[in-house]
């Protein structure tokens, strides 16, 4: 297991803007995760979320400011480990002729080494993560025969196998069902518990990940934040959404801005002129809601 | 090296069909499953491009009227199409499906011009492999030196898919994966891309540039239908490969001598994919 740096913030951002031929695509993102926090980022389409996993995975560069990743420079995670990465849901990763318990092995091949054939010991670390997803009886099973929740849990057990600090997932239960996204969820709040993993989770739906979250990023080119998630009020919502959320209020519980009790982590953001932002009674940057 | 060219054609020609379809059932199951059917259609193309150069340079020099040196230019130009391809996909603005398809026949398109330069323009015919020969490949005139080329790189180009076995299913999975668990997954494309060029360049000789392909593509496609494990596709796909290509040899060696060799492979490939396809619809009918 890769340890983070000695006092280093899960994830650090400071005045972090990327564009992509000059169209700003994230603009001044401060934020800072603490150690076994759980960070939801939600936004619509095209609010630049899956380029900010894309910076915090190290797959793209360029961006101005500072960004830190367990105290590192994000493209140079691949190289120390620690970050265990699940992607969206697809079709291709179902349909894909592997077993449940060779995909999971899979995310050991950087640590047995090039050249070097897996082992029996990896195939019961495989095991093991499986067990913890709660699939040991789906080992030998094909990915095909697993349902989509099923092979969302293959990912997160093939992030685990590698041991992270920190899980980084991206629209984790899209294309699984409610039942499906309800369990995935229960059984990634009990891997955070009993791994003390830091949890980065994108999604444009924020009923199926607020319950897990101790931190709220609203992402709409800039960033919005919110220490408490139930603290999100409607009038954020809609800003940043464009869309009525009042069917979604009652689900979330949500109230007004009279809770400021900011956690340790935090995140800052800066309105963008022409997109939506927090209009004039939106709560005030600092995360505090 | 005599000794091997007075060995019976047939059995030449069995004996470096052997290596080829070895190699191309190991990297079709790459290649199947990791979308590059359409990658390895322009490189086999790029191929013409590759040995028609040779051709065009062999007017000037003598050494490039040599099969060793015609393979090398030939492997090398295929190198250099499929890192084109690469490089042109990398912009945002331009496909991978569309690089393919503007350096396909550009290739192409070169290697007509090389030709007739040399035959036409030169007046230069010596030397100059048959048009047949060159889109349909020319199986039953093997010599000693295609033969022993061939097993050499079987060696390496198997030999380099077991050492890199892990790394290379991972990469086909899932290269962003594969990239953020820390495996080098540029080096492994291009690495992918180059035994792909290599293997190109052999398995011309069985089937030539319009059906190079099939051999890339068949074996693993029809494995794909029989199993949902990837070692098990990896085996089934050496098995059809192995059966499709010295089973169609076979064939045109005994009772169907008068069609081209490398079209009688490629259908008895088809057919095998035929039958697997159909099977496999038959179980799927008959479960509850």
């Amino acid at each position: 297991m890769i340890e983070p740096l000695a006092d280093a913030p899960a994830i650090a951002i400071e005045h972090m803007s990327f564009a992509y031929n000059a169209e700003p695509v994230l603009r001044d993102i401060t934020m800072t995760v603490e150690a076994g926090q759980t960070l939801a980022i939600i936004g619509p389409n095209g609010a630049g979320k899956t380029t900010l996993v894309k910076i915090l995975l190290g797959e793209l560069t360029g961006y101005r400011g500072r960004v830190e990743v367990l105290g590192r420079p994000p493209h140079e995670l691949p190289r120390y480990g620690g970050v265990g990465y699940v992607p969206q849901h697809r079709t291709a990763l179902a349909h894909f002729p592997l077993t449940a318990e060779h995909a999971v092995m899979l995310g050991l091949a950087r640590r047995r080494g090039l050249w070097r054939p897996f082992r029996r010991a990896d195939r019961d670390a495989a095991r093991e993560a499986l067990d913890a997803v709660e699939l040991a009886p789906a080992a030998r099973k094909p990915m095909e025969q697993l349902s989509g929740g099923q092979v969302q849990r293959v990912c997160i057990a093939r992030a685990l196998v590698a041991q992270p600090r920190m899980l980084i997932l991206d629209e984790p239960t899209v294309g699984i069902d409610e039942a499906g996204q309800q369990r995935f969820i229960a059984l990634l709040g009990q891997l955070r518990q009993r791994f003390g993993l830091t949890v980065v989770m994108v999604s444009h739906d924020i009923r199926t990940v607020a319950s897990l979250s101790d931190m709220v990023a609203c992402l709409n080119v800039t960033l919005h934040c919110h220490d408490h998630p139930e603290c999100l009020d409607q009038q954020t919502l809609f800003e940043l959404f464009q869309c009525d959320f009042s069917a979604m209020h009652d689900h979330l519980h949500l109230h007004g801005y009279d809770h400021p009790a900011p956690g340790p982590g935090s995140c800052t953001g800066h309105d963008h002129p022409h997109g939506p932002g927090p209009g004039p009674a939106s709560p005030p940057a600092g995360g505090a809601c | 090296m005599e000794w091997l060219d007075g060995i019976d054609f047939r059995l030449r020609a069995l004996a470096v069909a052997l290596p080829i379809a070895l190699i191309c059932s190991v990297l079709s199951v790459f290649v199947v499953l990791r979308r590059m059917a359409f990658i390895g259609q322009g490189v086999s193309h790029a191929g013409f491009g590759g040995i028609s150069l040779a051709v065009l340079l062999g007017h000037w020099f003598e050494a490039f009227n040599r099969p060793l040196v015609r393979n090398g230019v030939t492997a090398a130009f295929c190198i250099a199409t499929a890192l084109a391809i690469g490089l042109y996909s990398r912009r945002r603005r331009v496909t991978e499906d569309s690089a393919i398809g503007i350096l396909l026949v550009a290739a192409m398109a070169l290697g007509a011009v090389f030709l007739s330069i040399r035959v036409y323009v030169l007046g230069d015919t010596s030397y100059v492999p048959s048009w047949e020969s060159l889109l349909f490949g020319s199986l039953l005139v093997v010599h000693g030196l295609d033969l022993l080329t061939a097993y050499i790189l079987a060696v390496v180009v198997l030999g380099t898919v077991a050492l890199l076995y892990k790394e290379l299913v991972s990469f086909t999975y899932d290269e962003t994966m594969a990239r953020v668990e820390g495996l080098p997954t540029r080096a492994l494309y291009v690495l992918l891309l180059v035994l792909l060029s290599v293997t190109i360049v052999v398995a011309l000789r069985a089937v030539g540039f319009l059906m190079v392909s099939a051999l890339l593509i068949l074996p693993a496609a029809t494995a794909n239908l029989l199993s949902r494990n990837f070692n098990h596709v990896m085996a089934l796909s050496l098995v059809a490969g192995v059966v499709g290509v010295m089973g169609g040899l076979g064939l045109n060696l005994t009772v169907l001598a008068d069609l081209p060799a490398g079209a009688t492979i490629v259908l008895t490939l088809f057919a095998l994919f035929t039958l697997a396809f159909a099977a496999t619809g038959l179980a799927r009918r008959r479960q509850p």
